[in-house]
């Protein structure tokens, strides 16, 4: 076959399309094709989005009709539990502010932290990634590295790609994503991996300490990725055996991740 | 005017691939809506007809994808041109089976490819039989579902 009618072949043509993209991609030269393409897609891919994201909800809705009440009474329950933590913090809080105000620890105040609400536009396509896809980026403020939560500051995830006015949000429930937490109630320490269907794990957690379903595991702020104090869920179930070196646990995350429809950005 | 037809279908399933696809997986599995798209546009129109169109929407896929640029494209462009000479040199006429068959041949090479690459990409894949099998059935659904309407649009 002639070279010229090799390079005018549609699959040679296309791999070389696609491979000259890579390189240009790489420089980041692709930059300006890539805002412009998102400052079309994201109205429509927002739209799209939504109107199905109201559709499902609607859906789980009616399918949940029945476990409605017994939901309803966990709920209360649950509601009574948190009410007495609640006012056992506000007093602790109070008793901290006054020690601070007594030694004067002005260097123990956090830094200031801005909150940029964000539309979900989408998610990952492929079955490999968790990503999460927003309608806000660099000129509302948003940098690489920015942490993710919804209110209450329970995380969601962080910045990993970002564009003129859209941003890519990397899970916590991505199989790439590592997260050091603790557990809160024991203060031990651990490594947060996403996993398939939505769930997490904390590995290396020390052998010999004591787990238990329930307890509720928060970024610890080691290796400064994350703030520490950040809410990511409660174990599930624990997975120990004395052949290994640490214990792992099953996480169930505080995020619905099929339910998330706005997050906030930290930006600082 | 056909051309612009798949042009927009295509399009349209990168659209929903990323947004009404979610929400339909089944323990964490989505289907590849334009992967099986592709796949039953190359049975009926040839891969050399219809190249820049796939070109462009597996480009779009890419880029709302969280993988490495281009990992998805040169999967989907492999399996696209394979399974074309695939069908060409082995079957002589389409019919439902045959597209199942090939459905089923396109997900495996695409997932071989995405593993390949993946590799060359230096990223972490996970491999899972079962989300494997699960996405498998969950693509020949969707194909059959398309079949009867890309078979009365397209042709």
């Amino acid at each position: 076959m002639p070279m010229k009618k090799i390079f005018t072949h549609p699959f040679i043509l296309s791999l070389l399309i696609i491979i000259s993209l890579i390189l240009f991609n790489n420089q980041g030269w692709l930059n300006p094709v890539k805002n412009v393409f998102y400052s079309f897609i994201v109205p429509g891919e927002e739209f799209s989005y939504q109107v199905f994201f109201k559709i499902n909800k609607f859906l789980s809705f009616v399918s949940s009709v029945n476990t409605l009440e017994q939901e309803n009474i966990n709920l209360k329950e649950e509601n009574k539990i948190l009410l007495g933590k609640l006012v056992k913090l506000e007093e602790e809080a109070k008793e901290n502010d006054f020690i601070r105000k007594q030694i004067d620890l002005a260097s123990s105040k956090l830094p200031l932290q801005n909150l940029i609400l964000a539309n979900i536009v989408g998610q990952d396509s492929s079955n490999l990634r968790r990503y999460f896809l927003i309608n806000k980026g660099l000129r509302d403020g948003i940098e690489k590295g920015d942490v993710v939560i919804i209110s209450k500051n329970i995380l969601v995830g962080q910045i990993t790609e970002v564009f003129e006015s859209f941003s890519k949000i990397q899970s916590i429930i991505d199989s790439n994503s590592r997260v050091n937490a603790l557990i809160q109630e024991s203060n031990i320490n651990g490594m947060i991996k996403g996993e398939q269907e939505n769930r997490l794990i904390i590995d290396l957690l020390p052998q010999g300490e004591i787990i238990e379903n329930g307890q509720l595991v928060v970024t610890s702020g080691l290796a400064g990725f994350f703030p520490r104090g950040l809410l990511i869920g409660k174990i599930d179930k624990i997975i120990s055996s004395d052949v290994q070196i640490s214990q792992i646990a099953k996480i169930k995350p505080a995020v619905d991740f099929d339910k998330l429809e706005r997050v906030f950005i930290i930006t600082e | 005017m056909k051309s612009i037809l798949i042009l927009f279908a295509l399009l349209f399933s990168v659209i929903l691939q990323t947004t009404l696809i979610p929400f339909v997986a089944v323990f964490g599995v989505v289907p590849n809506l334009v992967l099986v798209l592709i796949l039953i546009l190359i049975i009926w129109k040839r891969f050399e007809n219809i190249w820049w169109m796939v070109l462009l929407s597996v480009l779009s896929l890419d880029l709302l994808s969280g993988l490495p640029f281009g990992l998805i494209s040169l999967s989907l462009i492999i399996t696209a041109y394979l399974i074309d000479q695939f069908n060409r040199n082995t079957f002589s006429e389409i019919k439902f089976w045959i597209i199942i068959s090939l459905i089923v041949s396109g997900s495996l090479i695409y997932f071989i490819s995405l593993f390949i690459l993946s590799n060359i990409f230096e990223i972490g894949f996970v491999f899972s039989l079962k989300y494997l099998l699960i996405e498998i059935i969950y693509n020949l659904i969707i194909s059959s579902i398309f079949y009867v309407g890309a078979k009365k649009i397209f042709c």
